[in-house]
C-alpha cells in the first residue's frame, strides 16, 4: 500500500510538472508572446526593451523557464493589470467559492446518478427504466448554460409566478449582513440550489447510465446467481452482493468526471453570477488579462491532479486488487 | 530414407519475462518461461513437443520464430542464425518459417476475406502478379480441402475446423520448409481433430514440411511425430524417437504423463502413477533438478543440489540423475 | 412500366418494397414541395447567376451566391432521387423473385443490424433532417441572418407569420439566424471531431503498437493534457490568440480533445496485438505499416466510429458553451451559442429567442447521442451496456 501511494504521488508530481510546462508553452507560443498585452504601436523600441527587461523576457528561453518554475513554486502568479492586484490574491478570494460549488455539485451528481442507476437496473426494461434512460440521454445532451437559463426562467422570475429562488450571486447582496446565523445559512443554501442542480444534472445522467450498466453486469455474475439460489431476498442480493461490487468502478468515474464538473462550474458561474475562478477567468479573457486566466488554468489542472490522486488512493483502499497491479 | 540435411538448430534458448515491482518499477524477479532449450530438426521431420500447460511449450515456438524476443540462445535455420538478424533482415526468411495457432477464432482477421488473408504472404513477399497470386491462393485452399469459391467469404461464415484449414492455407501458400504448429487441434471438436491431424500428415508427406508440433495431447503427438521432446518447467527433460519414447519412457515425469493417458483396456489393471503436488511457479523454480519435489525416485542430497544434464544415450536423451 | 416516374418511392411501393418506398417518398416529398414553394427565388437566382457569369453588370452579394448554391444542391438532389428510384425499380422489376445470397462482410452485417435498431434510425433521421436544413436554409427563410432591419420599427418584434420567432435587439430575424446557425454547429462538430479523431487514432495506434517506453511517454502526456478541464484550456488558448475566427475555434477544439480517442485506440490496439491473427501476420513478415493499417486499425474501427459520433455531440456542446461565453464564434455570424449570448438579456421578456436556439442545440446533440448509442448496439453487441 505504501509503495502504491508513493508511486501515485510520484506520477502526480510528474503530471503537475507537465502542466506547468504546457502552460509555459501556451504563453510563449501565443502570437505576440506574453508581451502582447502591452503591444502598442506607439511604443518606442526603447520602452519596449525596458518592459521586456523588467519582466525578464530578454533572457533566453531556458532561463525564463527556470525562473517561471521558481515563481510558480512560490505561488507567485504575477500581477493582474486589469484588477490592479496580485493574481494570487484574486485566486485566493475566488478559489473557495469555486470549490464549494463544484464539490457540492459533484456529490449531488454522484448520489443522484447512483440512485437513478440502481432504480433503472433493478427495474430493467420496465417503462420506468426506459423513461429514465431517455430522459438521461436528453439531460446530458442539454448544454449547461441552457439548462441554467431554463432554471432561471422557471424558478427565478420570468414566466409564471415561481420566482422563489434567487437568480444570481452567492448571498443576498442587500440583506445578508443584517441576517442571523440560520437566516444566513438558509440564504446561502437557496443561492446554491440552482447552480448546483445545473452542474449536477448532466453529470448525474451519465453516471446513472454507467451505474445501471455496472449493476446489470454484476448481477449477471455467478456469485449473484449463487446468492439467489441460496434463498436470499432480492433486496439483500442487490444491496449486499451486487451494489458493493458495482460501486467500486464508480470511484474511477469520480476522477474522470472532475474536469467535466469544473468545465460546468465555469459556465454556471457565468450564468448565475457566482463569484468563482471561472467567472474571473472569463472576465480576464475578455480583457486579455493573461496572468489571471493562466493561473486559473493551472489551478484547475492542479485540482484535477489532486482529485485523481485522491480517487486512486480511495480505490486502492476499497479494492485491494488495485494495489498489487 | 536418405540422411536428411539439418534444417533447424536451437541451442540454449531462453526466455525470461521480467517481474516489476516498487515505486520505480524495478525488476525484482524473472519468470523463467523457457530456460535453456536445445534441439534440432531435420528437413521434413516432425518434432513433437509435449508438456503440461504453462511449461513453456508455446513460448519456445514463438521465440524461435522471434514473435517474442528470446532472452538468450541461438536459433540457426538453414545455415542462417535467426537470432543474430534484425527484424528487417529476418523478413525475407519468414516465407520459409510459418506458424498455425490454437484458437481458430482469434487467428483469422475478421475484417479480411479468405482470399485476402491467404494471399497476404504472397503480397508481402511480392510473389508473382495478381493473376498468379490468385491461382496460388486457390491452389492452397484446395490443398487444405476447401473450395476456391470460398475466396471472397469472411471468416465468420466458417466453422472452427474450416477456420483452422484457412489458417493452414495461409501458412502453406508460401511453400514453407518449417511450420510451428502451436496446439493446432486442442480447441477443436474431437471429430474435427482427426481430420486436421490427417491433413497435417498428408501435407507432411506431399510437401516435405518440417513441423514443430506443440501439444499436450500425447496420442496426437505420437501419431504425427518422428521424435518427441518432453518439457517440464521450461526445460526439456527427455527427447527420443517417437516409438522409443512411448515404449520405453525413462524420465519419471514422462512415465507419469504416459500413465495418465486413458487407455481402453477394461481387463488389464494399469499401474497408475500419480505425482504429488502442483507444478511449481516458474518465477521461483526448485533448485537442482526442477522435478525433484514431485519425483518418486529422487536421490536425496543430489537431485536438489545439482541440475541433471540432458545426456544422450544412443539417440534417447534424458535429464535425470536416477536413470 | 413506370406509373409515376417523377415521384420516387411510389413504384417501390407498387413492387412490394413498401418500407424503402415510404422512406424515399418521405424524403422526396418535402424537398419537392420546398422547390415548388420557392420556385420563384430559385429561378431568379439561376437567372441572376447566369447573368453574372456572362459578365453582365448585376448586383451580386454573398446572399445571392448562398441562394444559388442551395438551389443548385436542391435541384441536383431531386434529380438524383428520381434517377436512383428509376434505376432501382428497373432492377427490382427484372430480378423480382431472385433473392441473391451474397457473401456478407462485417460491414454488411452491421448495416443490417443498424437498420433494425430504432434508436439509431431515429438519430440518423434527426441528423439527416438537420443537414438538409443546414444546406437549404437560404431557401427556407427569406431573411438574411445578418441583415439588420429598421432599428426602431423592427426591433424586438413578437413572433408572427413574417418573423416566426420575432426579431432580436439588432432587428435581425431570429428564425433565420437559428436556421443558419445550424451550419456553424454542424461544421464545427464535424471538422473538430475529424481533427481530434485523426490525431487520437494515429497517436493511440503508435503508442499501442510500439509499446514500451514510447507508450509510457506518450500516455503520460495524454494524462497531463487530460488534467486541464477542456473548456478552461480552450478559453485560455482562445483568449491568448488574437483572432477568434471560426477556423481557430475548430482547430483549438480539435487539438484539445483528441486524448480520449488516443486512450481508446491504444487500449484496443493492445488487445488486438494479443490476438493470433496479428502474430500470424508478423510471422508472414508483414511490416509495421501493414500491421497497423490492415490488421489493427480496421478491427479497432467500431469503437472509433461510436466514439466519433458521440464526440460530435459533445463538441457541438463545447462550441455552444464557448460562444455563449462570448469567446467562440463572433457575431454577426450566427451560431446557436452566440444567439443565446445575444439574447440572454431578453430572457425574461423575449424568452422564445434563447429558448428555441437552445432547443436546436439539444435536438442536434440528442440526435448524435441516439445515433452513437444505436451504432454501439448495432456494431458491437459486446459493448452494449
Amino acid at each position: 500500500m505504501r509503495t502504491f501511494i508513493l508511486r501515485r504521488l510520484l506520477v502526480s508530481a510528474v503530471t503537475l510538472f507537465g502542466l506547468l510546462t504546457i502552460n509555459f508553452f501556451i504563453i510563449h507560443l501565443a502570437p505576440g508572446g506574453p508581451l502582447e498585452i502591452f503591444d502598442n504601436p506607439d511604443m518606442s523600441a526603447e520602452v519596449r526593451k525596458l518592459i521586456l527587461k523588467s519582466y525578464g523576457l530578454d533572457q533566453p528561453l531556458p532561463i525564463q523557464y527556470w525562473s517561471y518554475l521558481k515563481s510558480m513554486c512560490r505561488l507567485e502568479f504575477g500581477y493582474s493589470i486589469a484588477k490592479k492586484r496580485p493574481v494570487a490574491d484574486e485566486i485566493l478570494d475566488t478559489l473557495p467559492n469555486t470549490i464549494q460549488l463544484s464539490m457540492l455539485a459533484l456529490s449531488l451528481e454522484l448520489s443522484l446518478g447512483i440512485i437513478i442507476g440502481i432504480v433503472a437496473a433493478v427495474r430493467q426494461d420496465s417503462h420506468l427504466d426506459k423513461t429514465l434512460r431517455l430522459s438521461s440521454l436528453t439531460l446530458y445532451s442539454i448544454p449547461e448554460f441552457y439548462l441554467g437559463l431554463l432554471f432561471l426562467l422557471l424558478f427565478a422570475g420570468g414566466v409564471g409566478a415561481l420566482a422563489w429562488l434567487p437568480p444570481s450571486g452567492m448571498v443576498d447582496l442587500v440583506a445578508y449582513d443584517s441576517m442571523g446565523f440560520f437566516e444566513k445559512l438558509a440564504d446561502r443554501i437557496l443561492h446554491l440550489i440552482l447552480p448546483c442542480m445545473t452542474i449536477a444534472l448532466g453529470g448525474a445522467a451519465s453516471i446513472s447510465r454507467y451505474m445501471r450498466g455496472q449493476l446489470l453486469e454484476v448481477i449477471r455474475q455467478d456469485y449473484i446467481r449463487t446468492a439467489r439460489a441460496k434463498g436470499l431476498s432480492e433486496r439483500a442480493v442487490i444491496f449486499k452482493h451486487g451494489l458493493r461490487n458495482a460501486l467500486m468502478p464508480i470511484i474511477t468515474i469520480i476522477g474522470l468526471s472532475l474536469p467535466v464538473v469544473f468545465s460546468g462550474t465555469v459556465i454556471v458561474e457565468n450564468v448565475f453570477g457566482w463569484p468563482g475562478m471561472g467567472r474571473v477567468a472569463v472576465d480576464a479573457a475578455f480583457q486579455r488579462d493573461y496572468p489571471i486566466f493562466l493561473a486559473v488554468n493551472l489551478m484547475f489542472g492542479a485540482l484535477v491532479v489532486a482529485g485523481n490522486l485522491l480517487a486512486d488512493i480511495l480505490y486502492a483502499v476499497v479494492d485491494p486488487r488495485v494495489r498489487l497491479s | 530414407m536418405k540422411a536428411d540435411p539439418l534444417l533447424l538448430e536451437v541451442e540454449g534458448l531462453k526466455k525470461h519475462f521480467p517481474v516489476r515491482k516498487g515505486v520505480f518499477g524495478r525488476t525484482t524477479g524473472w519468470v523463467r518461461a523457457v530456460d535453456g532449450v536445445s534441439f534440432s530438426l531435420l528437413r521434413g521431420e516432425t518434432l513433437g513437443l509435449v508438456g503440461e500447460s504453462g511449461c513453456g511449450k508455446t513460448t519456445v515456438g514463438r521465440s524461435l520464430l522471434r514473435l517474442i524476443e528470446p532472452t538468450a540462445g541461438r536459433v540457426v535455420f538453414n545455415g542462417r542464425e535467426l537470432t543474430a538478424l534484425t527484424h528487417r533482415q529476418l523478413r525475407p526468411l519468414r516465407r520459409d518459417l510459418q506458424v498455425i495457432f490454437q484458437d481458430p477464432y482469434s487467428s483469422l482477421n475478421p475484417r479480411l476475406t479468405v482470399g485476402g488473408m491467404v494471399g497476404e504472404g504472397l503480397a508481402i513477399h511480392g510473389v508473382g502478379g495478381p493473376a498468379e497470386r490468385g491461382e496460388r491462393v486457390a491452389e492452397a485452399l484446395v490443398q487444405v480441402g476447401l473450395s476456391p469459391d470460398h475466396l471472397s467469404r469472411y471468416p465468420h461464415e466458417f466453422s472452427g475446423g474450416q477456420r483452422q484449414r484457412i489458417g493452414l492455407a495461409r501458412a502453406l501458400v508460401l511453400n514453407p520448409k518449417f511450420i510451428v504448429c502451436d496446439e493446432p487441434i486442442s480447441a477443436l471438436d474431437v471429430s474435427i481433430q482427426s481430420q486436421i491431424l490427417n491433413l497435417l500428415a498428408e501435407l507432411k508427406q506431399a510437401c516435405r514440411i518440417a513441423y514443430l508440433f506443440i501439444s499436450h495431447d500425447l496420442a496426437a503427438v505420437e501419431y504425427l511425430s518422428d521424435r518427441v521432446a518432453v518439457m517440464y518447467l521450461g526445460e526439456i527433460v527427455e527427447l527420443a524417437e517417437s516409438d522409443e519414447l512411448y515404449r520405453n519412457p525413462l524420465h519419471p515425469y514422462t512415465q507419469a504423463l504416459l500413465a495418465a493417458v486413458p487407455v481402453a483396456d477394461p481387463a488389464g489393471r494399469r499401474k497408475r502413477l500419480i505425482l504429488p503436488g502442483d507444478v511449481p511457479s516458474p518465477l521461483n523454480p526448485p533448485s537442482g533438478c526442477r522435478f525433484h519435489p514431485r519425483c518418486p525416485i529422487a536421490i536425496q542430497g543430489l537431485c536438489e543440489r545439482q541440475p541433471p544434464p540432458l545426456v544422450d544415450r544412443k539417440g534417447h536423451a534424458v535429464a535425470c540423475h536416477a536413470v | 412500366m413506370q406509373i409515376f416516374p417523377f415521384l420516387p418511392g411510389l413504384d417501390h411501393i407498387r413492387l412490394g418494397e413498401r418500407r424503402k418506398g415510404m422512406i424515399l417518398l418521405g424524403c422526396f416529398a418535402p424537398l419537392a414541395s420546398l422547390a415548388l414553394w420557392r420556385a420563384g427565388i430559385i429561378w431568379e437566382s439561376m437567372v441572376h447567376t447566369a447573368r453574372k457569369i456572362t459578365g453582365e453588370k448585376v448586383l451580386y452579394s454573398e446572399r445571392h451566391l448562398d441562394i444559388f448554391i442551395a438551389a443548385s444542391a436542391l435541384l441536383i438532389l431531386l434529380a438524383a432521387a428520381i434517377f436512383y428510384s428509376w434505376i432501382s425499380c428497373r432492377r427490382l422489376a427484372k430480378s423480382s423473385g431472385h433473392a441473391k445470397r451474397e457473401s456478407q462482410g462485417l460491414w454488411a452485417v452491421a448495416w443490417r443490424q443498424f437498420k433494425k435498431n430504432r434508436l439509431a434510425t431515429t438519430g440518423a433521421s434527426i441528423l439527416i433532417a438537420l443537414y438538409l436544413i443546414a444546406i437549404f436554409c437560404p431557401l427556407i427563410t427569406a431573411y438574411d441572418p445578418t441583415e439588420q432591419g429598421h432599428l426602431v420599427k423592427e426591433r424586438l418584434l413578437k413572433p408572427s407569420l413574417d418573423h416566426l420567432l420575432g426579431t432580436d435587439r439588432f432587428s435581425r430575424d431570429v428564425f433565420s439566424r437559428i436556421l443558419h446557425g445550424s451550419r456553424i454547429s454542424l461544421l464545427v462538430g464535424f471538422l473538430a471531431v475529424g481533427i481530434s479523431i485523426t490525431i487520437g487514432t494515429v497517436y493511440g495506434a503508435v503508442a499501442g503498437y510500439f509499446g514500451r517506453w514510447i507508450d509510457s511517454i506518450l500516455m503520460r502526456f495524454v494524462d497531463m493534457m487530460l488534467s486541464f478541464p477542456t473548456l478552461i484550456l480552450i478559453i485560455t488558448i482562445v483568449a491568448i490568440s488574437k483572432s477568434q475566427s471560426i477556423w481557430l475555434i475548430i482547430a483549438v477544439i480539435g487539438l484539445t480533445s483528441w486524448m480520449g480517442v488516443a486512450r481508446l485506440v491504444r487500449g484496443e490496439i493492445l488487445l488486438l496485438k494479443e490476438l493470433d491473427f496479428f502474430q500470424a501476420s508478423r510471422a508472414l513478415g508483414a511490416g509495421a505499416f501493414r500491421l497497423i493499417f490492415r490488421h489493427l486499425l480496421p478491427n479497432a474501427m467500431t469503437p472509433i466510429i461510436v466514439a466519433a459520433t458521440l464526440r460530435v455531440g459533445s463538441t457541438i456542446l463545447l462550441e455552444a458553451s464557448l460562444s455563449y461565453l462570448g469567446l467562440g464564434v463572433q457575431p454577426p455570424t450566427p451560431s446557436w451559442g452566440n444567439i443565446i449570448y445575444d439574447t440572454k438579456e431578453n430572457i425574461f421578456t423575449e424568452w422564445w429567442m434563447p429558448l428555441s436556439a437552445g432547443l436546436a442545440i439539444t435536438i442536434t446533440v440528442v440526435g448524435y447521442n441516439l445515433l452513437g448509442d444505436g451504432l454501439r448496439d448495432a456494431l458491437d453487441p459486446k459493448m452494449r451496456r
